[in-house]
């Protein structure tokens, strides 16, 4: 090697060392910060994330949808979710005894809720899923129902609507629905059945008829009585919660009387 | 010449280098390497034997995980190849097509990406593999909004994708850095401007890392044939072969992209015909765009509920980011495939080895394994 030679790469490499350093001391200074610090800021879900499969609740009947088709059981690669269910003798109708997913195996690829002919399994937004046992891993009914309520939505009484063309599962809205916006739950979701007469407030995304009874609301003196009021309309289609409505608000009304 | 004992050494399973749990045995001369053998199935998953039990469809997310760095090739590959079996029953629409093509060039890029990241990390230059993982987390992000996933997406459906593009997501040219994250013109634009020449300057022109790269591991074309090389590793030599252009599969006919060719065939060409790819890509995924944005449609054809494809059998292959990923279908006209049988390049790839590391010092192996791409789920299925 020369000494010219050697002159030269000297300069190459002293100058490649220099660009390397301006270039982070750039990257450094000048350019914009990209770390999330992560437990205390989380980035922005986008809408058609896929955390756990939860199963969905119809706010204003307190039933959940499954109807233990088990379409998604079958369409599962890695068979984790377990069915397990009975014909209730009068209704002819199958009641879901358990229904589990066992998330240590779950691939989160989808297939569950594509399958789903009734829009019941929903892939929610949880991610963090870490448990210290792992036999927490598998999600029983309950825990599943109660991860779905935020997804759940009050259904429209009526015949059931058939698939449309832009499956449900492609956006999964938030409701950010709770256990208290279900009318009427039958005890799914493990606590003790509701008094007799409980007519919860709707939440304002869930009010269907608001405009219809603006008129009414202004007249009754008390806000709590409005709700009650619209679901009553709406309950009289279901003959087997209307009892129960009239019944609520008649409560309602009586005690708000004194 | 007086010589000492040889030593046998093992490298990995869990050293940092070895991208992934590989094992390489090596016998060493004082710091010459004498003989080297990778040693795997580490990682093996039964992912062939495993799809003979599942339906056709319920194979697409086993494939996201043979190589889980570019899993929307390797879908793209079963997708394709059941397609075929189907012959004329399925004909796949243009705008899935073109979506598949977009983001299959996408991923080619992250994958490269991360390629190049995690080479110059081995070879001491961790910088860079910060700002790699920092691009690549954009197209991540990107694809976290039209697939659902981060890395493993399921996307790819027999008979088109699982739903179009949401709205908003292709952008408009004029797009720059600070929607890279958010529109697909933004992040392409920021790659042009940015990432790519950040790259040739920071790394490519490093004359420290011309000097750990050049003239080792150098594997001559008749080397290359013979020893089913493909990919980068394959073009690296100096042969001009790329299954996009040579045996066009899906709309690659349609698209304008060069092919990137190196000379000597050693670490610093299968590095530089990587990052001209990743330049190549952006090219085809503005095309795409293009099309994408003025041509509205269906993006799934129409398929029976349940997949019964007629008995025959089919070997379909793609160019995958590592190489030729192919997959070979056999079917009895069942439910489920009788055979799938997964060509992957990582696999060929670490059986160059043995032949480009003896003569090299140890820390050479470092920028032959970093340089051959192999991503160890792959190897093992």
């Amino acid at each position: 090697m020369g000494v010219t030679n050697f002159v030269g790469e000297a300069w190459r490499t002293g100058k490649s060392i220099a660009t390397g350093l301006k270039i982070t001391f750039r990257e450094m200074m000048f350019r914009p910060a990209i770390t999330v610090f992560y437990p205390d800021q989380r980035d922005e879900v986008p809408p058609w994330f896929r955390g756990i499969p939860v199963l969905k609740t119809d706010l204003r009947t307190g039933e959940y949808k499954c109807t233990s088709c088990m379409q998604c059981a079958q369409a599962c690669p890695v068979n984790v979710i377990t069915i397990e269910w009975h014909q209730d003798p009068e209704t002819r109708k199958k009641v879901c005894d358990r229904f589990a997913i066992d998330m240590s195996r779950c691939m989160l690829c989808n297939f569950c809720v594509e399958a789903c002919p009734f829009d019941s399994l929903v892939m929610g937004y949880d991610y963090e899923l870490c448990k210290v046992d792992p036999e927490n891993l598998v999600f029983e009914f309950e825990d599943l129902l109660r991860l779905g309520l935020k997804y759940s939505s009050a259904e429209e009484p009526g015949p059931k609507a058939k698939r449309s063309e832009t499956p449900p599962w492609v956006f999964h809205g938030l409701t950010n629905a709770t256990e208290d916006d279900i009318q009427d739950v039958r005890g799914y979701l493990g606590r003790p059945p509701l008094p007799k007469g409980y007519e919860p407030e709707l939440k304002p995304q869930f009010q269907q008829k608001q405009a219809e009874d603006e008129t009414a609301a202004t007249v009754e003196p008390e806000p709590a009585a409005k709700p009650a009021a619209e679901a009553k309309p709406e309950a009289e289609a279901k003959p087997a919660a209307a009892p129960a409505a009239q019944a609520g608000s008649t409560d309602r009304e009586e005690a708000g009387q004194p | 010449m007086e010589r000492t004992q040889e030593l046998l050494v093992n490298m990995g399973p869990q050293h940092p280098s070895t991208h992934g749990v590989l094992r390489l045995m090596v016998k060493l001369d004082g710091e010459q390497v004498t003989w080297c053998e990778p040693d795997i199935g580490y990682l093996h998953r039964c992912f062939e034997k495993l799809s003979e039990q599942k339906t056709y469809p319920q194979v697409i997310p086993f494939t996201d995980r043979t190589d889980y760095l570019a899993a929307l090739l390797n879908e793209m590959c079963y997708v394709e190849a059941v397609e075929k079996l189907f012959g004329d029953a399925i004909v796949v629409p243009e705008r899935a097509q073109y979506i598949r093509v977009m983001m299959a060039e996408l991923q080619r890029i992250t994958s490269h990406l991360l390629a190049l990241g995690s080479m110059a990390m081995d070879l001491g230059a961790v910088t860079p593999f910060l700002y790699c993982w920092r691009d690549r987390e954009k197209i991540y992000s990107l694809f976290e909004r039209i697939t659902g996933g981060r890395m493993l997406y399921n996307y790819l459906r027999i008979g088109g994708v699982r739903n179009d593009l949401p709205e908003g997501i292709i952008g408009t040219p004029q797009d720059g850095e600070d929607k890279a994250d958010k529109t697909i013109w933004g992040f392409i634009n920021y790659f042009d401007a940015y990432v790519y020449p950040q790259w040739k300057e920071l790394v490519t022109g490093n004359r420290i890392f011309q000097y750990r790269t050049q003239k080792i591991g150098v594997l001559t074309a008749e080397q290359a044939i013979a020893y089913a090389a493909s990919g980068a590793v394959l073009r690296g030599s100096g042969v001009k072969w790329d299954l996009r252009k040579n045996l066009p599969y899906s709309i690659y006919d349609r698209l304008e992209f060069d092919i990137p060719v190196g000379k000597n065939g050693d670490c610093f060409d299968r590095w530089w015909v990587r990052q001209e790819e990743m330049f190549q890509s952006s090219r085809i995924v503005k095309q795409c765009l293009a099309w994408l944005a003025e041509n509205p449609g269906p993006v799934m054809a129409k398929v029976p509920r349940v997949l019964k494809p007629p008995k025959g059998e089919i070997y379909h292959r793609i160019e995958g980011a590592r190489g030729e990923v192919a997959c070979y279908v056999v079917s009895d006209g069942g439910t489920n495939p009788y055979k799938v049988k997964w060509r992957s390049p990582a696999f060929t790839h670490l059986q160059l080895m043995p032949l480009l590391c003896p003569g090299h010092k140890v820390a050479d192996i470092i920028a032959i394994l970093g340089s051959i791409d192999v991503v160890l789920g792959e190897v093992d299925r």
